[in-house]
């Protein structure tokens, strides 16, 4: 099920009253479970076996490490094999076999390997990551292996994370699932308002540009400019398209009583690549911190062995939004970028970082990189990127010079709203909150959400982009 | 801070008015007995009844010629109608049948659908703009298209005006961000309304980048927000056809007497794959359309090639003329326009894709070694291992741009089939496989960078290869074989079951390619020349079976034309198709009997006739009178497009012919050397603007000696024409040509005008050496309007004696273009036919 679908509001109201017309815990849990079950098994039902696979998995390694200690080790490799297994097999399985069979044909050896055309079930890059950070913390003594099945179950599979996160912790998740909630309309009122603008900025501002992006790079020959306009228009898509469904998804966790990881922070007003990244999909990125960067070694040993570890969980980065180069190639791009940031930082004179303005140039050289890395990451094919690179700049056909003030127009359009809501967010609502204008405030743009929403509606809504990973 | 009385009514009342106020503007009531404009149009273009309609979108503006139309099944041409609308589907065309059609009393007797059949399953509005279009249609009682369409419990009529005036709304922001926009960028400063200016910039540039789709709209007159409303129109079909407005249109025409035909449009071969249905629902929809009495034809079969179309789904003028003729001879021989009922039509094939898999040792192909060519940028490499295979071997026997072959620079494949400019004068980074090798150019501007890069050839893995003009090429390459795995059984129509192969071999020597079904025995595909066949009669599979193609290293490249598997009455195409082959002779090598006698001098211009001094900035002409002469009036000539052009006389000023013939009278004084034939009469300047008649020169008319124009040919009064037909001309027919049809117009002379026709007829001989296939005579005074057709006794051989035909027409007859003259095989299937020699072995899957 889709967050923007008509079928999810009323899923939702009648999972909303259900759970807070008894407000008991382990009626609630369960009830969630369930409730999650139909939301995650609405298309495809064995969608639910795989998820269950690797919750089980690592509900067992976690008892498993307990009851063995001195193998946990053991355990705990069991167990992230099965989860890499699944996530392997489902995702990159046939990007590995076409990428086998080209480079044995490529050495002269006879081979017929050929893909097997493997269906990848949503958000299973999420929950198998969620999963293995439970046995990790475990292995690590972090947090105590769980015995309530119940309670695990719905902290891996709760519905509004579930799909494209944001990227939870056991330790966060859990003790939430294993705590009462209480009912209380500051909570519900803030989750509706969460909620409501993520739809708005999915529905009015990523559908809007999403055609053009699409058109844009689906074009044989696009010139210098209008892909770099596209390009302009997917980074204002893809934020509003994955921040709006992690504003849908805290929304509705928050009117249930959860909390979920904050998972964006401006990250176009990054000054620098570390920056960005402490901004962009914030619950990810710390993932890849704690579980693949640390482990790998992170900022101990040489010199070059940190930045080595930097490229590296970068890489990883990278093809865990897809199985395609083009994403390897992103995630290399901005390890690169943050080995880089690290080499030249030092060697900027003090004067010239606190120069008047010195901010601004940061955050807009900072967004040009930015800009190169979506437009590898949207490219998909590596040739066409050769392609686009080796072209020249500066030809520029007429009806090409059309399309790029349309869609720096359109952009700008659907850029605004974005940018006000910032702005007042942060200048404007802290003052208004203690006021006893905030509720009329409140409802009043929750309806002109609503109303956002009516005009700008299509007949379906594009899926989330980060559904694909 | 807890709020206040005044807080709290503002709770209530900000977001009710925010919500409110735009509902009610956008639902107020529509003033009264107004029409949207387009659907008043359509009632005054219907207000005096015509005798046929044509609905659907865009296409049928682009596709069809409606002069053709009205002359074949109307008795006047304002009495076809053409009632469509672009950008809209099914639920559109039968609202603008039962409202603007009937419900103000009109009485068609023909109605035509014409459009891809997606559209025509279509139950649900694409977008918006459609859906808006659809509401602007409809009229107060639509229990059907509220049920199907609209879905129930939409709201009503209130509702719908909601929705309609949202998107308006929504389309004029979006259209006023792109037009104001483009207008402060790129329009001109001096102008006032610069919204305005940006529109007209931006319409036709969006257009001409995005495609024709890119100006979908709310109303059809203005571009709103051209790519995102691109990206909406996706017909949405259902999956049932209950769901789907089909029969309600079968329904309606039925019970207002109307014959009503279902037209499905070709789209660009390699865009056939956006238009697609699933079979069943094709194959669901044409039972109903033929037990409801109506028609079907399926106009994909005609094959249009890419030079038929302007766009990916549209025609261009050539297409049009080439699918209006099609659709005409269809209609007519399927009983439009008659009393009776109309002949059903074939029920579509519904067939399961294999798998398929290629196994076996490929040719080793040797190291790309480049040496340089003499031209700018162009490299050359042997591979006379593939010489068999090269593009022109394969051109030469009408088999289209199939090779396989890829030269891969680091890697990465270069564009195949070049043309000179992108290997010999500049660097593309392409290739062109001649028969002595391959012409290549790098990538990038620099030419001597090939040595720093890597070439290697190798064979296409595709499966079947997509060429460039959206083909298919099934090859089974030396040394391997091609495993057909079918997930399921044949659950077609009962009778003797069998599998047949055909496919064209290429080099090779002794070995011979063989088919085999599942474990069952090897059969030899046998052949004369190029062809290779075999037909398998086995018991039909009932579970997954494979089918299996091999070719030994020594057998040759084996490419696949059809491969079918069924009973003659049900069978299912996995390669090629049912129609049968034809190929076209007309361009053969012709020689004629004689040259044609001179026309003689043309004297003094006549008087009375236009010519005379230039006006300012024109070349003087002068007109000479042919009459007498037995010339063709050309009039008849001017009026059709693929024919425009096509006059046979050209004038010659001191013994050197004038360059250029033009088709209108007044084009002739816009340059110097040009010259008309208008009816009788022949318009000419000279070669350097000067009056003939006035400039001391002398003129003459002489009849075009080569007989050509534009792949067509002219038979003067008294020629006698030889085609020869070579084996590589034939090559393409799937199997031995039996059919010979022959078309093309007697232009009438000036003198013959008021006149009856004539009754001269030509005559055709098609022989073979000396063995004669057919020796007979065509009357000429109808041959545009039914062109012969003959079978042939018995099958003309391909090869290794060409094929003569031998074309002509007496002294007494009309100059005759002829458009045509092609060969034919009806594409017969041979399944499950009784086994005959070392083809058909006995095989059980």
């Amino acid at each position: 099920m889709n967050f923007v679908q008509t079928e999810f509001l009323w899923f939702f109201a009648v999972v909303f009253t259900l759970y807070w017309a008894w407000p008991n815990r382990k009626w609630q849990n369960g009830m969630l479970t369930v409730a999650s079950a139909v939301f995650y098994g609405w298309v495809h039902v064995w969608f639910l076996g795989l998820l269950y696979l690797s919750a089980v998995i690592d509900y067992v390694g976690g008892l498993g490490m307990r009851r063995y200690p001195t193998h946990k080790k053991l355990v705990l490799g069991v167990t992230l094999g099965g989860n890499l297994l699944l996530l392997g097999y489902f995702k990159y399985f046939d990007f590995f076999v076409e990428n086998a069979a080209t480079v044995l044909s490529a050495v002269g050896v006879e081979n017929s390997l050929v893909p097997l055309g493997i269906f990848l079930p949503a958000g299973i890059s999420f929950y198998t990551f969620q999963s293995m950070a439970y046995s990790i913390d475990v292995y690590r003594g972090e947090l105590e292996p769980r015995k309530n099945l119940l309670d695990y179950l719905l902290a891996v599979s709760l519905f509004c994370h579930l799909v494209a996160g944001p990227v939870q912790r056991a330790s966060n998740l859990l003790i939430q699932a294993e705590t009462p909630r209480t009912f209380r309309w500051d909570m519900i009122r803030s989750g509706l308002g969460l909620a409501l603008w993520g739809a708005a900025t999915k529905i009015v501002v990523a559908d809007t540009l999403s055609p053009y992006v699409d058109k844009i790079y689906a074009l044989p020959n696009p010139s210098t400019p209008l892909l770099a306009a596209g390009t302009l228009a997917f980074a204002i898509q893809i934020l509003a398209d994955f921040a709006g469904y992690s504003n849908i998804a805290r929304g509705t966790a928050r009117m249930l009583g959860f909390e979920l990881m904050v998972n964006f922070n401006a990250p176009y007003l990054a000054t620098n690549p570390s920056d960005f990244w402490r901004r962009w999909h914030i619950s990810f990125s710390s993932w890849i911190r704690d579980y693949v960067y640390i482990p790998l070694g992170g900022s101990r040993g040489s010199y070059a062995r940190v930045q080595a570890n930097t490229v590296g969980a970068m890489v990883v980065s990278g093809l865990w939004h897809g199985a395609s180069w083009n994403f390897a190639l992103w995630g290399l791009y901005h390890g690169l970028l943050l080995v880089g940031y690290r080499v030249v930082t030092p060697r900027i004179p003090a004067s010239l970082t606190s120069m008047p303005g010195a901010r601004a140039i940061a955050t807009s050289i900072m967004f040009g990189f930015t800009l190169f890395g979506w437009f590898l990451f949207r490219a998909l094919e590596l040739h066409r990127i050769a392609v686009v690179l080796a072209q020249d700049p500066l030809a520029f056909p007429a009806d090409q010079q059309v399309a790029t003030v349309v869609v720096l127009a359109v952009t700008a359009a659907c850029a605004a709203p974005m940018i006000l809501a910032y702005l007042a967010q942060k200048h404007l609502l802290p003052r208004l909150a203690n006021t006893q204008w905030w509720l009329p405030a409140q409802t009043t743009g929750w309806a002109l959400c609503a109303l956002a929403m009516f005009t700008f509606v299509r007949m379906s809504a594009a899926d989330f982009i980060y559904f694909a990973f | 801070m807890r709020p206040g009385l005044a807080a709290i009514v503002l709770t209530v009342l900000l977001p009710v008015a925010t919500l409110a106020a735009p509902l009610a503007w956008w639902g107020r009531a529509d003033p009264p007995a107004t029409l949207a404009p387009v659907a008043a149009g359509m009632e005054k273009a219907v207000a005096d009844n015509p005798e046929v309609v044509v609905l659907g979108a865009s296409k049928v503006g682009t596709d069809l010629d409606h002069a053709a139309l009205a002359k074949a099944f109307a008795s006047a041409p304002n009495q076809i109608e053409p009632l469509n609308l672009s950008g809209t589907t099914a639920p559109v065309w039968y609202a603008i049948l039962k409202n603007r059609v009937y419900g103000t009393g009109q009485k068609p007797k023909l109605i035509l659908v014409y459009s891809t059949f997606d559209w025509v399953l279509s139950a649900v509005p694409s977008g918006e703009a459609e859906r808006a279009v659809l509401l602007s249609q409809m009229g107060s009682e639509e229990p059907v298209l509220r049920h199907k369409t609209l879905g129930e419990g939409t709201g009503g009529a209130d509702w719908d005006r909601v929705r309609r005036r949202r998107t308006e709304a929504h389309t004029a922001l979006m259209g006023f961000v792109r037009d104001a926009a483009v207008g402060l960028a790129l329009a001109p400063s001096e102008g006032d309304d610069r919204v305005a200016a940006g529109a007209a910039l931006a319409a036709p540039a969006l257009e001409a980048l995005f495609g024709m789709q890119a100006n979908l709209d709310l109303s059809h007159s203005k571009s709103a927000i051209p790519i995102a409303e691109a990206a909406r129109v996706e017909a949405t079909v259902s999956n049932r056809l209950e769901d789907t407005l089909l029969p309600d249109l079968l329904a309606m025409a039925k019970d207002n007497g109307a014959q009503l035909v279902f037209i499905h449009a070709p789209v660009r071969l390699s865009s056939e794959s956006q238009y697609l249905v699933e079979p069943h629902l094709l194959r669901d929809a044409v039972q109903a359309i033929n037990a409801a009495g109506a028609g079907y034809m399926d106009l994909r079969e005609l094959r249009l090639g890419d030079a038929a179309f302007g766009d990916a789904a549209h025609l261009n003028r050539v297409g049009r003329e080439a699918l209006t003729a099609a659709l005409v001879a269809r209609l007519q021989a399927m009983g439009v326009g008659g009393s009776g009922p109309l002949a059903p039509a074939p029920l579509p094939v519904v067939t399961t894709p294999p798998k398929v898999t290629r196994t076996g040792s490929p040719p080793v192909l040797p190291a790309a070694t480049p040496r340089r060519g003499p031209r700018a940028c162009g490299w050359e490499a042997n591979i006379p291992e593939l010489r068999p295979i090269n593009d022109f071997a394969l051109q030469s026997a009408g088999l289209g741009m199939v090779s396989p072959l890829l030269l891969l620079e680091d890697g990465v494949a270069l564009k195949p089939h070049a043309t000179r400019d992108e290997f010999d004068d500049a660097c593309k980074g392409a290739f062109l496989h001649q028969e002595r090798g391959v012409k290549f150019s790098p990538t990038g501007a620099d030419a001597d960078a090939v040595s720093t890069h890597t070439y290697t050839f190798g064979l296409s893995e595709e499966t079947p290869l997509r060429t460039a003009q959206g083909g298919e090429a099934w090859w089974v390459y030396p040394g391997t074989t091609l495993t057909m795995d079918f997930p399921e059984g044949y659950t077609g129509g009962a009778g003797a079951y069998g599998v047949q192969v055909d496919a064209v071999v290429l080099g090779g020597a002794a070995g011979v390619p063989t088919v085999r079904i599942g474990a069952g025995a090897e059969a030899p595909l046998i052949g004369v020349g190029l062809h290779r066949s075999a037909s398998l009669a086995a018991t039909a599979p009932t579970g997954p079976w494979s089918l299996s193609i091999s070719t030994p290293a020594d057998g040759g490249w084996l490419l696949l034309r059809r491969v079918a598997h069924g009973t003659a009455a049900d069978p299912r195409f996995v390669v090629g198709g049912p129609g049968g082959s034809q190929v076209g002779v007309i361009t053969a090598d012709a020689a004629y009997a004689a040259d044609p006698a001179p026309l003689g001098p043309l004297g003094a211009p006549t008087p009375g006739l236009p010519g005379g001094a230039a006006p300012a900035g024109a070349n003087a002409v002068a007109t000479y009178d042919l009459g007498g002469r037995g010339l063709p009036d050309t009039r008849a000539l001017w009026q059709a497009a693929s024919v425009s052009g096509c006059a046979p006389v050209r004038v010659v000023e001191n013994g050197a012919a004038l360059p250029t013939l033009v088709v209108r009278a007044e084009e002739v004084g816009k340059a110097p050397g040009r010259f008309t034939q208008v009816g009788t009469q022949l318009i000419v300047t000279g070669s350097d603007g000067t009056a003939p008649g006035a400039n001391g020169r002398t003129y003459a008319a002489v009849l075009e000696p080569t007989r050509k124009c534009r792949g067509l040919r002219w038979l003067y009064p008294g020629d006698v024409a030889t085609f020869t037909v070579k084996p590589a001309v034939l090559a393409p027919l799937l199997a031995d040509a039996t059919r010979v049809e022959i078309g093309g117009v007697a232009v009438p002379t000036a003198l013959a005008e008021g006149t009856p026709a004539t009754t001269a007829e030509g005559t055709l001989r098609i022989r073979v050496g000396d063995d004669v296939y057919l020796d007979t005579t065509f009357p000429l005074a109808n041959l545009a309007t039914t062109p012969p057709a003959w079978t042939l006794d018995r099958p003309l051989p391909r090869g290794p004696e060409p094929v003569i035909l031998e074309l002509s027409i007496p002294p007494d007859a009309p100059y005759t273009l002829f458009t045509s003259l092609a060969v034919s095989e009806p594409g017969a299937l041979a399944l499950g036919a009784a086994p005959e020699g070392p083809a058909a072995a006995d095989a059980t899957p």
